[in-house]
């Protein structure tokens, strides 16, 4: 189930609070433990109950590797073998299609695709246990001494409802030391009052931002070839904007709901629009992610320690790693590529300066760096966002000889909420000329400001002290998003 | 008391507040008529056959039914009732399969029993060779079934407070006239021969006629799942069943795909099927030439002006143009011979023609 669901917010969460906290106030830590696994497992089993499956088993086999791995013996060839099965599961769910698909078209055979269902997460999952092995092994190697991890404390660790499908990729230092704390903490209702305000901040994101924006985006590609060069444009930017909120204000709400049950989760954005660099771009955006291709990745491959070419090709099998992760196609593939060549340059331009990397230059300077590293995420998530190559080129085809001229209805009338509704009648507006687009300019002034002015959700929660105004705006902020989960299907466009 | 544990009280009581007020409301006013019948003062806004027939199925007071596509949209249900003394319900569903109208048909019986005297029901014999289980838009199912949890969706939905709760209040003009619902929105002038022929085009000429037998397996299917089953369990039930007068341009369409043999095969295996039951009355308008070749009664290749839709309805209560065991093969061959034999390039002669629309003016 979806955090922004019916039932997770009117079911689930009140359940799994009421049982968890109960069990912990009365000092059953296993109990309790287990009824968040239990939890957890009733969440991804609701999308697919076959996903169930399929995650108890990457569990068990990664435990089994684990407790072979803490016997000291030949680990480097258990570890690649846990690796070797953890790849195995992502490669058959997520990319045997596409690699058959390749595979035909390279060598003009017709081997039958397998439509595998891929299940929800598995990327996450996957990779934070290859994590947990890889920490293991690197810290036995090491010498330092391993507290072994039980069965129920390592369930909890990878099947935790919050990070489940979403991430924030955790690692066991983080995580491990909180659930064993369960049970012998008191409740504090400052985290929980916490966890609330920011689950809100994250929903707003979501439900009130990202789905809106969804609306013009969806429709620019799906009708590619009719949009004319403003429309195009608005598209790349719209979609831009979507993907911040979308999984920004997910990874809020999994913090969010972290808190609700006193565990904190990583942080995994940083205002990352804000950045005046790729390399910037990169500390600031889906962080747990790049630190997991660091740690695992990019220092096993030598880092820097190799020279500056090995280093440079290094970064860029991260990113071409770090594209296909985020997909089974060419276009995250390329888009990989794209975002390391651009770190690379930038890194290359960065060392040739001499300059330290992320030191603030001139105000006006750091405006034209933000401008031009926003310009270069804008252009490249339309690779992340455009279903193939050819989409992606047909959209900036578009851009390039659509013309300018007044965005199309499509693209505006997204944004006719109805809440906005009575404001335009209201101040009269409806009666001025291109009345229909206001709501769209208001729209993306209100993504500007929040995404390079407003605080985030992050320093606005660290921030955050009880008052009546933000009691209001808390359940307003609520209301409108609980409103906003079920809308009134009109199927306007079914017939063309 | 601790002020963040205050600040959470606060948070919880204005919302369970809010949402209180706000199922209080959709529950009063209930726009789509999922607990009560109609408010009598509130100017009810109309416009979304998948969202609002189901209520209006539940909770409206109704003898007869008037199920179909949007060949139904243009009655007005006043008729019914005029000519057969039948209070009618319209629940049209535009470009519905015939899983539509089974869906409806099962609200329908769930509610009124064996209280329905009569279903009128506009049959788009082409869909009868869709999926059975292919449905024209998604149904949604908090309105559909009768799980009272789901209600949450209904219950706290700011497009169903806003759109059909504030919005009505705030602009009554757009209030629904219950008689003439899901009317089209086309004007008198919008039903003439230049309008059709404007955006009609016709379709590619196929060059292997279709087999005779080509649909009967599908539309064998789709009646008994989705039609039979229902004149089966409802004897009670008068059901008068009709086929819509589409205009000529369709059978243009029909012979230049070559499919006029199938077409017209699956029509006659359909009308033999349904009056297989006594407690059903088939009409067929298909070869009515006063109404299919004059395209003043059309504003597009198969959407009739409500005068036709008025003479349908007379025909319900004198039996014109029904569908009997000894006229049914004469019928048939007719409508054949109409659609093989007619001069479809003389069409685009005149575009203006003056002829008058079909019983002009009493619809």
């Amino acid at each position: 189930m979806l955090f922004n669901s019916y039932i997770f917010l009117f079911l689930f969460l009140p359940l799994c609070l009421a049982g968890f906290y109960l069990l912990e106030r009365a000092g059953k830590k296993e109990a309790a433990r287990i009824w968040l696994i239990g939890f957890s497992f009733w969440f991804y089993g609701y999308f697919n109950l076959s996903y169930l499956w399929i995650m108890l088993i990457s569990i068990g086999f990664n435990y089994l590797v684990y407790r072979i791995l803490l016997r000291g013996r030949r680990m480097r060839a258990v570890l690649s073998l846990g690796v070797a099965g953890n790849l195995g599961l992502l490669f058959y769910f997520k990319y045997y299609d596409f690699f058959l698909e390749n595979i035909n078209a390279l060598f003009r055979t017709r081997l039958p695709l397998q439509h595998i269902l891929l299940p929800l997460g598995i990327s996450f999952f996957t990779f934070q246990q290859i994590g947990f092995l890889t920490d293991v092994y690197r810290e036995t190697i090491q010498g330092k001494r391993e507290r072994v991890t039980g069965p129920v404390s390592y369930a909890l660790f990878v099947s935790f409802f919050p990070q489940l499908i979403a991430g924030p990729i955790v690692n066991r230092e983080e995580m491990l030391p909180q659930f064993d704390r369960i049970g012998s903490r008191s409740f504090s209702w400052e985290t929980f009052a916490r966890g609330v305000y920011l689950f809100g901040l994250g929903m707003g994101k979501k439900v009130l931002l990202a789905d809106t924006l969804a609306k013009p985006v969806n429709f620019g590609y799906e009708n590619l070839s009719a949009l004319n060069g403003t429309d195009a444009v608005l598209v790349m930017l719209f979609y831009t904007f979507q993907l911040y909120f979308d999984f920004s204000g997910y990874c809020d709400m999994a913090r969010g709901l972290g808190m609700l049950f006193g565990i904190r989760i990583p942080e995994n954005f940083r205002s990352p629009y804000r950045s005046s660099s790729i390399v910037m771009f990169w500390k600031r955006w889906h962080i747990t992610l790049n630190r997991f291709l660091t740690q695992n990745v990019y220092i096993p491959l030598g880092g820097s320690r190799k020279g500056k070419t090995r280093m440079y090709v290094n970064l860029l099998l991260v990113f071409l790693i770090s594209g296909l992760w985020h997909g089974a196609g060419w276009n995250y593939v390329v888009w990989g590529l794209v975002q390391g060549i651009l770190y690379v340059l930038t890194r290359m331009w960065q060392q040739r300066k001499g300059a330290k990397k992320d030191a603030p230059p001139h105000r006006a300077r750091q405006v034209l760096a933000t401008a031009g590293t926003f310009f270069l995420v804008n252009v490249s998530m339309v690779l992340f966002r455009s279903p193939t190559l050819h989409d992606a080129g047909l959209l900036f085809s578009r851009m390039a000889t659509g013309g300018m001229a007044a965005p199309s209805p499509g693209i505006y009338e997204g944004f006719r909420l109805p809440e906005f509704w009575y404001v335009i009648k209201v101040l009269g507006l409806d009666r001025l000329p291109g009345s229909g687009m206001y709501l769209c300019v208001a729209f993306l002034a209100f993504s500007f400001w929040a995404v390079f002015a407003a605080k985030d959700a992050e320093t606005k929660t660290a921030r955050f002290t009880p008052r009546a105004w933000n009691m209001l705006g808390t359940a307003l902020l609520y209301g409108w998003c609980i409103l906003s989960l079920s809308g009134v299907s009109t199927f306007l466009y079914f017939n063309f | 008391m601790n002020r963040y544990r205050k600040w959470l009280i606060g948070v919880f009581a204005l919302l369970l507040a809010g949402f209180v007020l706000a199922a209080a409301l959709v529950i009063y006013v209930d726009p789509f008529f999922q607990y009560h019948k109609p408010l009598s003062w509130f100017p009810y806004l109309v416009d979304n056959q998948v969202n609002q027939n189901p209520g209006l199925a539940k909770n409206m007071e109704y003898d007869a039914v008037l199920l179909g596509s949007s060949m139904t949209a243009s009655f007005n249900t006043d008729w019914f009732e005029q000519q057969m003394g039948l209070k009618t319900q319209k629940l049209s569903y535009n470009g519905s399969y015939p899983k539509d109208l089974a869906n409806i048909m099962d609200l329908v019986f769930a509610a009124k029993k064996d209280r329905v005297k009569a279903v009128f029901m506009a049959v788009d014999e082409a869909t009868f060779s869709a999926d059975p289980e292919e449905t024209k838009f998604p149904i949604t199912p908090w309105l559909y079934d009768n799980n009272p949890f789901n209600d949450v969706s209904y219950l706290f939905n700011k497009e169903v407070i806003l759109d059909y709760i504030l919005r009505p209040l705030a602009d009554p003009t757009d209030k629904s006239d219950w008689s003439v619902l899901y009317q089209p929105w086309w004007t008198d002038e919008y039903y003439s021969k230049a309008t059709v022929l404007m955006y009609y085009e016709p379709v590619p000429i196929e060059k292997e006629p279709l087999p005779e037998t080509y649909f009967l397996e599908a539309v064998e299917k789709n009646l008994d799942l989705n039609l039979c089953p229902y004149l089966e369990a409802h004897p009670e039930t008068e059901f008068y069943i009709f086929f819509p007068p589409y205009s000529i341009l369709y059978w243009n369409d029909v012979t230049r795909a070559k499919q006029l043999d199938a077409v017209t095969a699956r029509i006659s295996y359909m009308a033999r099927r349904l009056q297989e039951y006594d407690n059903v009355r088939v009409f067929s308008f298909l070869d009515q030439e006063e109404i299919v070749c004059n395209l003043n009664n059309y504003a597009d290749t198969m959407h009739y002006h409500k005068d036709v839709c008025r003479y349908i309805t007379d025909c319900f209560s004198n039996g014109d143009c029904e569908l009997t065991a000894d006229n049914i093969r004469e019928r048939m061959e007719a409508l054949k011979a109409l659609a093989a034999g007619y001069d479809y390039e003389a069409i685009w002669d005149d575009w203006y023609e003056n002829t008058p629309r079909f019983y002009e003016g009493r619809g």
